[in-house]
């Protein structure tokens, strides 16, 4: 199928997209009692345990900021991504009544699980705004960067969330993996440390070379220090995302038509 | 009328086993059927279908209908061959299968239309007569994981019709929920196909496909048997069922698990005929009717019951013969038999039935001749009643007609009881 094809077969569907995503929001939180709040509380659990950890026990340098919030501000553009891929993943898998009986673009699915992500990230925005203040931090004209921020994060979670749903409908270990994947990662990207704390050089360049880092930095550099990104941290972390959402895409096309028969 | 379908030597490879490097396989794009495990489902299938035309599908199970209606409705794609498509495309592969058993009826419905490529605002505006179709008014707000299994494929096929499809997919849904929907169901089909929507009807119920069809196919091991009016093609493929039958015998190995005498009887034909002796496909509602078959019996079975039943569109069976019931036997010795039943008047309105029949042994619980399709009877309105009645009301009357008169008059004020007297009186 051609690209413009695929393309204009998306446009016709966006109605679908919306519902859909609509559905996956509701159904998400339906049962719970706590609702859409829990977009809100893993985040901010996580931060009150790593601050209580790396605040009182093994005490780590958050320059010139409050722990928390110093945490929290990684926290926003990492539960986007960890959300996105944990629910992403088995997104086709987990439809499979639907995908081996009507057509409709199948690329929706994952979408729609990276959109409600996007919405849960939002939410948690929305927590951060209080957090600021309650902190007294100050906020400067640079936070305009952070709509582009989290337009090239999309792109690398995007990519990850297609390829990921695509091979996990053909080896279900996709699924598996993605967790301990995860675990590795969030170590991997300065959450709970600073990019500024001295570490080899080696380690620097894989830090570089994950995407995670140049959002994360980005994101406290103009959330909490009110300086434009460090384009030495932001330009290679654009690079990969382009790369790896071109990769997914190109997999899931790839994938796609075999879907209906491999489940 | 343009063309809306085109399938030109379309063929379908179903790989069975979990082959490795499949996934590597479909990245170089390679994925050519092996010889081992794996299956052609079709095989260099044409097919065109041009506008308003319904056609019917028959075949046996695993002969690749539904796999036919999987690459129409571009679920699956082909291995081989080329699909042109015209216009929406809806299916009834499944009804309901996009519904979300936590929404409610509601949701559901903007969900599902919105799955099936209709937008929003199309849905909002089909809402009311979706639901009025349906009709689950009262419960739209409900859970569907709540509902009744009829209520469920209801509101499914009530979503399906009113996506307004060029092309509409129809696998055997016609059996489920009640017979009064069943008949609806029918006539919505019916309704679409007169405002140009092109039908693909699968089904195992032949008077439906009769019923609706203005064509069949008869698809055997993934290829056309024949194809042509639905009653000669339904007269081929119940004929072919016959030989298949017959050559399985042979090899002995057709018999379905839990029943070992599946296949002492064979059925050599069924001939439906009129009292005088010639043979019929129609009759007219509350004519006799004669069921005339000629068995083969591989070995002797005491006391055998045949049994016979018509079944209606919707899959209802509206009338039976038992042997069992009427405590008749035959004693059938090693040998060709011929049986008739005769029923002095099928009292049926107008539509087709299809003839299901079937053989049990003295016990009443082991089939020495498995239930199959024998045949279609097409009943039409009898003489009288096409003079004076609406004919179009008797297709969508419930089945079975009696003959019955009418008898109204004037109430005068003689006629009335005076009050005094319909008082209690001690």
């Amino acid at each position: 199928m051609s690209r413009m094809r695929r393309l204009t077969e998306f446009w016709h569907h966006r109605d679908l997209f919306r519902t859909w995503t609509q559905r996956e929001f509701q159904v998400r939180y339906k049962q719970a009692v706590l609702g859409a709040a829990w977009a809100i509380v893993q985040p901010l659990a996580f931060t009150i345990v790593y601050s209580v950890i790396f605040t009182q026990i093994i005490p780590v340098s958050s320059p010139d900021v409050p722990y928390p919030v110093f945490v929290y501000t990684a926290m926003l553009p990492w539960t986007y991504l960890s959300g996105a891929l944990t629910f992403g993943v088995s997104s086709v898998v987990s439809n499979l009544s639907l995908v081996t009986k009507i057509y409709f673009p199948r690329e929706i699915l994952p979408l729609a699980a990276v959109a409600v992500s996007f919405f849960d990230m939002l939410l948690g925005f929305v927590v951060y705004v209080g957090l600021l203040a309650v902190f007294a931090v100050p906020m400067h004209v640079v936070v305009l960067w952070v709509p582009v921020l989290i337009l090239f994060q999309t792109l690398l979670v995007v990519g990850l969330v297609l390829g990921a749903s695509a091979l996990n409908v053909f080896r279900r270990d996709i699924r598996f993996v993605v967790p301990l994947f995860l675990q590795l990662w969030l170590y991997a990207s300065p959450v709970i440390y600073s990019m500024d704390l001295p570490m080899p050089n080696w380690l620097r360049w894989v830090l570089v070379l994950n995407p995670m880092t140049g959002y994360i930095e980005s994101f406290r550099a103009v959330l909490l220090y009110g300086r434009s990104p460090d384009p030495a941290l932001l330009l290679p972390a654009v690079i990969v995302s382009l790369a790896i959402s071109l990769v997914g895409l190109s997999t899931f096309v790839k994938l796609e038509p075999y879907f209906a028969d491999v489940i | 009328m343009r063309t809306v379908l085109t399938l030109r030597s379309v063929s379908k490879w179903y790989a069975l086993t979990a082959g490795r490097g499949r996934v590597w396989r479909a990245f170089v794009g390679k994925s050519r059927p092996t010889d081992n495990g794996g299956l052609w489902a079709l095989r260099d299938l044409d097919l065109t279908m041009r506008q308003g035309e319904a056609v019917g599908i028959v075949g046996h199970n695993g002969a690749g209908k539904t796999t036919l209606l999987k690459l129409i409705s571009r679920v699956t794609r082909p291995t081989s061959g080329t699909i042109e498509v015209a216009g929406r495309v809806s299916s009834l592969i499944e009804l309901g299968a996009g519904f979300h058993p936590e929404l409610t009826g509601r949701e559901n419905v903007m969900l599902n239309g919105t799955i099936l490529g209709m937008s929003r605002t199309e849905v909002i505006d089909q809402y009311q007569s979706i639901v009025d179709f349906a009709e689950i008014k009262q419960f739209m707000d409900v859970p569907v994981k709540r509902y009744s299994s009829g209520m469920y494929a209801r509101l499914g096929f009530s979503v399906a019709v009113h996506t307004r499809p060029d092309i509409l997919l129809v696998d055997e849904v016609l059996s489920v929920g009640d017979a009064n929907f069943g008949m609806r169901c029918i006539e919505r089909m019916r309704r679409l196909r007169e405002s140009g929507t092109t039908i693909l009807l699968v089904s195992h119920n032949l008077s439906s496909v009769q019923t609706l069809c203005d064509r069949a196919l008869w698809i055997n091991h993934g290829q056309v048997a024949a194809s042509g009016t639905p009653r000669d093609v339904i007269s081929d493929y119940l004929a072919g069922v016959r030989g298949a039958d017959a050559g399985a015998d042979t090899d002995g190995d057709l018999q379905s698990p839990g029943s070992q005498d599946v296949g002492v009887v064979h059925l050599v034909s069924v001939k439906l005929k009129d009292t005088s002796g010639l043979a019929v496909r129609s009759i007219q509602t509350g004519d006799p009717l004669v069921v005339a078959c000629t068995f083969d019996f591989n070995r002797s079975v005491p006391d055998a019951r045949f049994w016979f039943y018509l079944v209606d569109p919707t899959g209802n069976a509206v009338l039976t013969a038992d042997m069992r019931m009427d405590g008749v036997g035959m004693s059938g010795r090693k040998g060709r038999v011929h049986l008739e039943c005769v029923l002095d008047t099928v009292p049926l309105n107008p539509r087709c039935y299809s003839l299901m029949g079937g053989m049990f042994d003295a016990s009443g619980m082991n089939w020495v001749l498995e239930l199959s399709s024998l045949g279609v009877l097409e009943v039409e309105p009898d003489h009288d009643r096409r003079q004076e009645g609406d004919v179009s009301m008797m297709y969508r009357a419930a089945p079975v007609h009696v003959p019955h008169e009418w008898d109204w008059r004037y109430i005068t004020e003689h006629d009335v009881e005076p009050l005094e007297s319909r008082e209690p009186s001690h």
